[in-house]
């Protein structure tokens, strides 16, 4: 469950920095800077590609679909056939649907995992990179590119982001341990254009 | 001129329905059997405490090798299991931890039971000589009886005297060889597994290093100490 909610903040962190015209960041300004932009944002839309790398299988799966937020708590994720599921997450309440005839699971976060206390935690000024954490910015042409290593020890080797000069996220890119890696590609994206509770549900 | 199409459709019309659809099962290769697996799946379960479901990839070497990575909405791994003959590795990444031993070291109330019945439920060829319909009792490789549950051919369904049951459905034909491409399991605690094939591509070659599960980092503690999650 942790995964799911970290992959949520990944996506709405860094979906929407609108990025300044510095080649270069500290790493502390990267990550102030990543906090800073997604304070003006009430919502966005993207279309999304996912392919997944397996070190044990030959071709990478691909899929497409949207992902919606809306602050302070709404989240939803919906992919497209074959490989079609929707997550929906409001705040504390974690529904997901899987296949075309799946069933419907619930699964309810304890309070300390809630989407509003995430979000609440990017309010507060970064004063200092975690430690043990690693970030290091690159900018080529009209694309920026963060590279965040946490902590070692963790499953999550490396986490990219890759932004367009204009703060729209490109790509995000998780690289695990075992050499698995999952590239999230974005299209379309368009940001507070209202949506509202008719846009979050699982039907 | 519409005489002569309608006589035209009149004698067509026998032609088109002797052209009944071959069934697809017919072309499956006498006496071929699955060597390897590998597809996508959708792994459902439901207790009587959850219900949870996980896409992810699944990899069986005949005889007794399967490996299954189950994702996140996100891509990222959950969990992965490893089951070589009874040797079972169960590994949860974010928790950093792993579980390995025998299958039957599975604690009753890990929520994984199903895993115990696997080798049984991969083991879906029909008996020598059992009829195209009907039911079979068959002796199996732990020693218990198990019926059979035969139509048009194919195993569609199995239980044990313990109450485990699996079904078989949506039968297909890969490289000549049948797979049912659904499998509905039902243990003795009442847990109902369900597990879809998608895309699957049968008897291609698996390298050895596929059925290897690295640990690297994960803390490795005796299987019987598995709790549900």
């Amino acid at each position: 469950m942790k995964y799911v909610i970290r992959g949520i903040l990944a996506v709405l962190i860094w979906g929407h920095a609108a990025l300044a015209d510095a080649a270069s960041l500290t790493p502390l300004e990267g990550l102030d800077f990543l906090r800073r932009s997604f304070q003006g944002l009430t919502d966005f839309s993207a279309e999304l590609t996912q392919e997944k790398h397996l070190t044990i299988l030959k071709k990478k799966l691909v899929m497409q679909g949207v992902i919606r937020f809306k602050k302070p708590d709404r989240f939803l994720m919906e992919l497209d056939p074959p490989y079609s599921s929707k997550v929906l997450l409001k705040d504390t309440v974690l529904e997901q649907r899987l296949g075309a005839k799946g069933e419907r699971q619930r699964i309810v976060l304890p309070p300390e995992q809630a989407l509003s206390r995430w979000l609440g935690t990017l309010d507060k000024p970064i004063t200092t990179v975690p430690e043990g954490m690693e970030v290091r910015a690159d900018q080529t042409g009209r694309q920026t590119s963060v590279t965040i290593r946490p902590a070692k020890g963790g499953h999550l080797k490396e986490l990219t982001v890759v932004l367009l000069d204009d703060g729209t996220l490109r790509r995000l890119v998780l690289e695990e341990q075992g050499g698995d890696r999952t590239v999230m590609t974005f299209r379309k994206t368009r940001k507070n254009i209202g949506l509202t509770e008719a846009d979050f549900r699982l039907e | 001129m519409l005489r002569l199409l309608l006589l035209l459709f009149i004698m067509l019309l026998p032609a088109c329905a002797g052209r009944t659809p071959v069934p697809v099962l017919e072309s499956a290769v006498p006496g071929a059997v699955v060597e390897t697996i590998s597809a996508t799946v959708v792994l459902s379960l439901r207790t009587a405490e959850k219900n949870m479901s996980a896409r992810g990839v699944m990899l069986y070497r005949r005889p007794d090798q399967m490996r299954l990575v189950l994702l996140s909405p996100f891509g990222t791994t959950v969990m992965e299991a490893l089951l070589h003959g009874e040797q079972l590795t169960l590994a949860y990444p974010s928790n950093g931890v792993a579980y390995r031993g025998v299958v039957k070291e599975l604690p009753a109330a890990s929520g994984q039971q199903g895993f115990a019945m696997l080798h049984w439920v991969l083991a879906s060829d029909p008996p020598e000589g059992a009829p195209l319909d009907g039911l079979v009792e068959r002796r199996t490789e732990r020693g218990d009886l198990e019926q059979i549950t035969l139509k048009n051919g194919l195993v569609v369904e199995k239980e044990l005297p313990g109450g485990e049951q699996v079904r078989y459905r949506n039968h297909t034909v890969l490289s000549g060889v049948l797979l049912p491409l659904e499998l509905q399991m039902i243990n003795r605690d009442g847990d109902r597994i369900r597990l879809q094939l998608e895309e699957p591509e049968v008897n291609q070659p698996i390298d050895d290093q596929s059925f290897t599960l690295l640990l690297q980092g994960l803390r490795l503690l005796p299987l019987s100490e598995l709790k549900a999650r």
